[in-house]
């Protein structure tokens, strides 16, 4: 763990305070880290996929000595001491090779891995580079596939994909700046035990005119596209994933009140209920004459 | 004669002209706008994903980007420089975990809390306030003030069970005075409650104030001899770095040539001894008045009597 510090300065305050947890979230930062062992398909694929997290990705130059599965504190100090909740390890053993793994964590600590071997990679530069975006552009997703609403592996997959690259939350997007597309697709399982491959692509979107409101969409591949294999995998903590799906309260929201509707024509219409009056007892003047003699 | 439009022919040339734009599937596609993602559950084609990979995945994803560009184009939208916004759902529907837990609620602070209870708020009130009777900014006291709104009103609801001689108005406006006294009664007490503990503080402050510098005084006293207690009277005691050097006593001399004042002193000492001024009494501290102790003299009597 980090030594907790106390600010010393006004610019460590603040740096201290934006680490803080916020109702809405900055972001995920991620993290690219390898293995002491990676093969040449692994770095570029990790380099393109950092490409795509632009800007919110982090490289590691360096090779680091980590084996996510057997013990994580590495990456729980990373992700603390660079603030970024997203990892993604890349390693190529004999055993697993062409491996790729997806880390979360929360509140710097592990929250779940999921790791995907790598097939078939093409790398971006293969692709025409006219086609290719800007940094910062959010993706659009598209997920395709039964398997990815049923079968809790691929659901997992399918988590962890939206949360590394789909960066910004937006309220409104210029319809201008839909550049490109993730795409996941997964065909159907042979037997139960059959873990079919995720082909992972990204598109870049053209958007083309129909003579309708809505254009025409085309799609050119932009790279990279590789086909991922699922592996092993963590899931998340009970506890912990219950705090992290948590929402905040939403706020001035008001109350529905009872018996006040507004009617088609715009006017407030109240209901209330009354007790049947009693005329017997109703107050008329008062007259000294009317009063019974005591 | 009218010719008859043709709409077929129209719209066989704008659909030669033009791709189509909607697509149709078994299971509708899922759109999270939020997130800005297709979720396609419908059924793959296995041998066309063998057989003519590429092409079928790129045609799968290109209907789903289509749908979902489609709703993003219905979603209201506002013409800006840079180009058409379109607005987004506030929330996602596919939830995604969050990095941090949710922020701690700050606790209130002391005083807030006070506050709260008491329905103190830090805001000065408005001398105006909106009578939503009359449509019209009023006062909130003095003439014509909201707060004699009901005893100047014309006409008074008479309860069931009360005097006939009972005047409404006058009593609304008793009830309204008595309230005011009670608030300067209030402030006065509290008034005179805040001066009185002031001046407590004051005082206690003061009194801590003077013992420390007394408890100070004394401690650099017994300081400095403990200092000069050893045998070379503290000359060759080694000095710590920063250590305060002692002040002694400085001596004065008087003028040699000038010796009035000289004079002065010597005859004020002879005065004195003339007179018994300066002569101690230790029994009563003071043997100048009378030569005669009395106190003394009353004892011994008391003495021999018994």
């Amino acid at each position: 763990m980090l030594r907790t510090v106390k600010p010393k300065n006004a610019r460590a305050k603040r740096a201290l305070k934006e680490r803080e947890p916020q109702l809405s979230e900055n972001p995920k930062t991620a993290l690219f880290v390898k293995t002491q062992t990676t093969s040449a398909i692994v770095n570029e694929a990790m380099s393109d996929l950092y490409s795509l997290k632009k800007p919110n990705g982090l490289n590691f130059n360096k090779k680091n000595q980590v084996t996510p599965f057997e013990d994580a504190s590495s990456l729980e100090f990373w992700s603390n001491k660079n603030d970024a909740s997203l990892l993604l390890v890349g390693s190529h053993q004999k055993k697993r090779p062409h491996n790729l793994i997806f880390t979360r964590t929360f509140n710097y600590q592990l929250f779940d891995m999921f790791e995907c071997g790598v097939e078939n990679f093409k790398p971006m530069k293969d692709f025409n580079i006219h086609n290719q975006v800007n940094v910062g552009m959010k993706p659009l997703f598209n997920f395709t596939g039964e398997l990815f609403d049923s079968h809790p592996k691929y659901q997992h997959f399918k988590n962890v994909m939206l949360d590394f690259f789909r960066g910004e939350t937006l309220s409104q997007i210029s319809l201008a700046g839909l550049s490109h597309v993730i795409s996941c697709t997964v065909g159907e399982q042979a037997d139960e035990n059959d873990l079919p491959t995720v082909h992972f692509r990204v598109y870049s979107i053209q958007l083309l005119k129909s003579g309708t409101r809505t254009p025409r969409v085309e799609l050119v591949e932009m790279g990279p596209s590789m086909d991922l294999t699922p592996r092993r995998a963590q899931e998340a903590d009970e506890s912990l994933n219950k705090e992290a799906y948590r929402r905040p309260k939403p706020v001035n929201v008001p109350k529905k009140r009872k018996n006040i509707d507004v009617d088609e024509m715009g006017d407030k219409v109240g209901r209330i209920h009354m007790e049947k009056q009693d005329l017997s007892k109703l107050q008329t003047r008062k007259v000294k004459a009317l009063k019974p003699d005591n | 004669m009218s010719s008859t439009i043709d709409a077929s022919q129209i719209l066989a040339e704008h659909s030669k002209k033009y791709k189509p734009t909607q697509i149709s599937r078994e299971i509708p596609i899922e759109n999270d706008l939020n997130l800005l993602t297709a979720f396609d559950t419908n059924a793959i084609n296995a041998d066309e994903l063998k057989s003519n990979r590429e092409n079928y995945v790129k045609e799968l994803s290109r209907d789903s980007v289509q749908n979902l560009i489609n709703d993003l184009f219905n979603q209201p939208i506002t013409k800006t420089l840079d180009g058409p916004l379109a607005k987004l759902p506030e929330e996602s529907v596919y939830q995604l975990p969050r990095e941090k837990p949710l922020p701690k609620p700050k606790a209130l602070t002391k005083w807030q809390k006070f506050a709260n209870e008491k329905g103190i708020s830090h805001k000065k009130k408005d001398r105006m306030v909106f009578d939503e009777d009359e449509q019209k900014w009023v006062p909130r006291w003095g003439y014509n003030g909201i707060n004699k709104k009901e005893e100047n009103q014309w006409l008074h609801e008479l309860k069931e069970g009360q005097d006939e001689d009972h005047n409404p108005a006058s009593a609304i406006k008793g009830a309204r005075k008595e309230r005011s006294l009670k608030n300067v009664k209030q402030q006065l007490k509290n008034e005179g409650i805040t001066k009185s503990i002031q001046e407590k503080q004051k005082a206690e402050a003061a009194a801590k104030r003077a013992e420390r510098a007394q408890h100070k005084q004394e401690l650099e006293k017994s300081l400095h001899r403990s200092k000069i207690s050893t045998a070379s009277l503290g000359k060759f005691d080694k000095k710590l770095s920063g250590e305060p050097t002692l002040k002694g006593q400085k001596r004065k001399f008087n003028p040699v040539t000038n010796t009035s004042d000289e004079h002065k002193s010597n005859r004020e000492i002879l005065d004195k001894v003339a007179t018994g001024a300066g002569k101690l009494n230790k029994s009563t501290g003071s043997g100048s008045k009378d030569l005669v102790n009395t106190r003394r003299a009353i004892n011994s009597t008391k003495k021999s009597k018994k």
